[in-house]
């Protein structure tokens, strides 16, 4: 019995190893960046001084690879953040959840950075994107810019299918995820607090290990894709009844954009709106996301601008079949990008022609 | 508790820990140790239908013994019925109301009378089937006076509720697995070191091919009418290798986990693509519930020891019964049905059936043997349209549509070529060590070569294993 259990015990830990040497050269696993919560804004960045540069992979075989790098202010972008002062171009900046965080493509094909081409270089651009952020989150993003003497000419935020519903909470209801927007019965409306996730020490050893970072974060996906991994990763479905018919909704909108302005008052406001790219694939045919007429009631009544991404999104899928996300994920590849990007330039092109 | 889930990963060492420190001096204290992790085991499921399996014991140990004692035929027979009662009686309520009260209803409205619904809204019990089948086996060798009843009702119950076998066999015959409940165990780590080896073949093909084919086989069922019928013959064939590799491999593991107790659990596949006919099929493929249905159904209805005519309708009435074990449904009746007549012509010109395994020769009884085993896969995959359908419609649509629409279209066919490689490739691994009880049976390679072989296998699991953690398709019967 115990040569039995030693030739066991051996053999476990030499697979292990080798797993280790596989889950590094053969199949990288991920390597994704260290939060850090900052106190004073209530937001969670990276931490450049552990790890600044990575290759995030997704899927079983990563059949998805792409460096990354953290900036000095700990946002997934290869340039660093300078103030005001120093800077003489128009700026442009986006907010975000996992897509705008970019970590799923290349660092030159983020939206912000084929924008920046496409505006022939004649504006900075600047990305804070941060998985999982919300409505609640973009009015902590624009205090902190405000706070760090960054001011945009133009910010843009990404909306996409889910982030009303989880970003807006019932009074009643215990806030499901930090920084949503509360809005109480008699109308008034708060944010609900910020919640740091305190670092573990296990968890930082566990991420040294190559096998333990496939095991859980590229093998929580199927390997062949398709339908179930889809359905797996597919965002939140959006409750479309709620949505239009629950005025809490745009209550909780009118009160970010209200926020927002409060902190940077002279920046234009542009909200890119995702497609119901869910849609297409079920053959219906496109319509926006429940979301997009909320945002379009409340800009219209509050001067700022919403660019929708159906049209763009659809035609390209119609023409070409080509899909916009990843086979075995639900995020933009780098034709959504791309088109998202287009779409973005030519409604903010004038806005950024009038900038000092 | 999934043999492949995080869960079973955790209790199987625990009760491997117990079991083995128990000691092989103490019989009952290892036997002990059985029966509370096998109820735990099935507890995990759902705790209320333990009270089945303990019934099922406590009635076919106190029948055992009562017939064993009795010595009028009558009062033996009786006994016989009770316990028959009681197993088909549970089998009845849970499996087979609703659907005998269907038919009749379906039945009924032919002749213009509509009965009222009275379905039973009650979950089938996770291997109710398996069990049931198994004491029943128990009761009859006693009454047939071909085993003594069990004294000891600690190894009995330990032999009913076994875990590894429990939820889907293999079904054991009583003089095989319980006399190992009877004497001491002793640790042997050959036993063991295959024990692990069968189990990792049979996650391999559970996880890895099954669970991944199971996808493919989804769209190929539920869209049959947007594909063509490349797609569709494709689409069949890759669920009969889902259905062998999945429930094979639950066998392996089965058998490999019994093995780690020291415990020898009967084969259940035995290459059953490999066979020349349907005859030879059925001789490998889920051995256990044939040769139950053989023993207990077949025989003593006259066998082949009967006018054609009967002899015929034999096999078909075994064969449609072994459908109907396999689900409420005609679909499985149909599918019974189906395999009985791919039998008759075997039985009828009374051929041997030969082990194309067992055969030298030349090539054009090489070329023979792999036509025949291509006819054997290709009735039993048109068989198993019926047997993976929803209803008897979709069935017929989905033939239809494979028969009817143009093999090629604008479908596009990677996943199926892909699978159908896969599958492909399965089997000629098999091939390869088809002398073998199951592939990973390679104690004769060296060190080395064994441990790079594990390594590749666990490699394969972490990158291709599906993780959605899918029932084994057997679970629902």
């Amino acid at each position: 019995m115990k040569h039995f259990i030693l030739r066991l015990s051996l053999f476990v830990l030499l697979l292990s190893i080798g797993a280790e040497v596989f889950f590094r050269v053969i199949i990288p696993a991920r390597e994704a960046p260290i939060a850090v919560f900052q106190t004073e804004f209530g937001l969670e960045t990276y931490d450049p001084s552990q790890q600044a540069d990575g290759v995030f992979t997704s899927g079983r075989r990563a059949q998805q690879r792409s460096a990354w790098h953290i900036n000095a202010q700990g946002w997934n972008q290869r340039t660093d953040f300078v103030a005001d002062t120093k800077r003489q171009k128009p700026l442009a900046v986006m907010l975000g959840d996992s897509y705008v965080e970019g970590f799923y493509i290349s660092p030159d094909a983020h939206v912000m950075q084929v924008l920046k081409r496409q505006l022939d270089h004649q504006v900075d651009v600047y990305q804070l994107g941060k998985s999982g952020s919300g409505l609640g989150h973009f009015i902590r993003m624009s205090k902190y810019l405000a706070a760090k003497q960054i001011t945009p000419t133009v910010l843009t935020m990404l909306i996409n299918r889910g982030d009303f519903l989880s970003s807006v909470a019932r009074p009643n209801q215990k806030a499901m995820r930090d920084s949503q927007i509360v809005v109480k019965d008699d109308g008034s409306t708060e944010l609900s607090p910020p919640k740091s996730k305190p670092a573990v020490t296990w968890r930082r050893w566990l991420r040294k290990s190559a096998l333990a970072r496939y095991l859980i974060w590229n093998a929580n996906l199927n390997p062949f894709g398709g339908t179930a991994d889809m359905a797996a990763n597919r965002g939140r479905p959006s409750a479309a009844p709620n949505l239009r018919s629950d005025p809490r909704y745009a209550q909780a909108f009118s009160y970010m954009v209200a926020a927002i302005k409060t902190h940077l008052p002279t920046t234009k406001l542009v909200f890119l709106v995702d497609a119901d790219r869910e849609g297409f694939t079920m053959n219906q045919s496109p319509t926006p996301l429940p979301a997009s007429a909320i945002i379009s009631q409340v800009c219209a009544r509050m001067g700022c601008q919403q660019v929708d991404l159906t049209t763009p999104f659809y035609t390209h899928w119609q023409t070409t079949g080509a899909p916009l996300n990843f086979d075995h994920d639900y995020h933009w590849n780098e034709t959504a990008y791309r088109l998202a990007a287009t779409a973005l330039a030519k409604a903010i092109r004038p806005l950024l022609v009038t900038a000092p | 508790m999934l043999f492949n889930s995080l869960s079973f990963a955790l209790f199987l060492p625990v009760v491997f820990g117990l079991y083995w420190a128990a000691g092989t001096h103490r019989l009952r204290l290892q036997n002990l140790v059985v029966l509370v992790a096998s109820y735990a085991f099935y507890g995990f499921w759902d705790a209320r239908f333990l009270s089945l399996i303990i019934l099922s014991s406590l009635v076919d140990f106190w029948v055992g013994k009562a017939i064993h004692r009795a010595n009028h035929t009558t009062q033996r027979k009786r006994l016989l019925w009770l316990s028959c009662l009681t197993n088909l009686g549970m089998l009845g309520i849970f499996k087979y109301f609703n659907f005998f009260v269907d038919s009749a209803r379906d039945a009924l409205s032919l002749i213009g009378y509509t009965a009222p619904p009275m379905a039973l809204e009650i979950i089938l019990p996770v291997g109710i089937s398996f069990y049931t089948f198994q004491t029943l086996s128990y009761t009859i060798d006693i009454y047939r006076r071909q085993l003594s009843p069990e004294e000891d009702p600690l190894a009995f119950f330990a032999f009913v509720s076994f875990f590894p076998q429990l939820v889907a066999g293999p079904i054991e015959r009583a003089r095989d697995l319980l006399p190992q409940f009877t004497k001491p165990r002793q640790f042997d780590p050959q036993l063991a070191s295959e024990g692990l080896r069968q189990m990792l073949f049979g996650l391999v093909k559970k996880v890895v091919i099954a669970d991944n084919l199971a996808i493919l086989v989804e769209t190929s069922f539920n869209e049959y009418a947007q594909l063509d019928g490349v797609a569709l013959a494709l689409g069949a064939f890759a669920f009969s290798i889902q259905l062998y590799c999945d429930f094979s491999g639950y066998s392996d593991m089965a058998i490999g986990t019994a093995k780690l107790l020291g415990i020898r659990l009967s084969r259940n596949f035995a290459y059953p693509y490999f066979a020349t006919s349907m005859r030879a099929f059925w001789r490998r493929w889920h051995i256990s519930l044939s040769t139950w249905f053989r023993d207990y159904v077949y025989i003593p209805l006259g066998g082949v020891r009967v006018t054609t005519a009967r002899a015929i309708t034999n096999v078909l009435v075994v064969f449609m019964v072994s459908g109907l074990w396999h689900g409420a449904s005609w679909n499985f009746v149909i599918w019974g049905f189906l395999n009985g007549v791919y039998t008759l012509p075997a039985l009828l010109k009374d051929r041997t059936v030969a082990n194309a395994a067992d055969r030298s020769g030349s090539f054009t009884r090489v070329a023979i043997d792999a036509a025949r085993m291509t006819r054997t896969v290709a009735l039993w995959t048109f068989s198993l349209i019926f047997f993976r359908a929803d209803t008897l419609a979709a069935s017929f649509g989905y033939i239809k549509h494979m028969v009817t629409t143009p093999w090629l279209s604008t479908v596009d066919h990677h996943d199926y070529v892909v699978m159908t490689c896969v599958g492909l490739g399965l089997l000629a691994v098999e091939w390869l060590n088809r002398s073998r009880p199951h592939a990973l049976s390679i104690a004769h390679l060296s060190g080395w070569m064994r441990w790079s072989l594990y390594t590749l296998c666990c490699l394969v699991i972490l990158v291709f294993g599906a993780v959605d953690g899918r029932d084994f398709v057997y679970f629902q019967f």
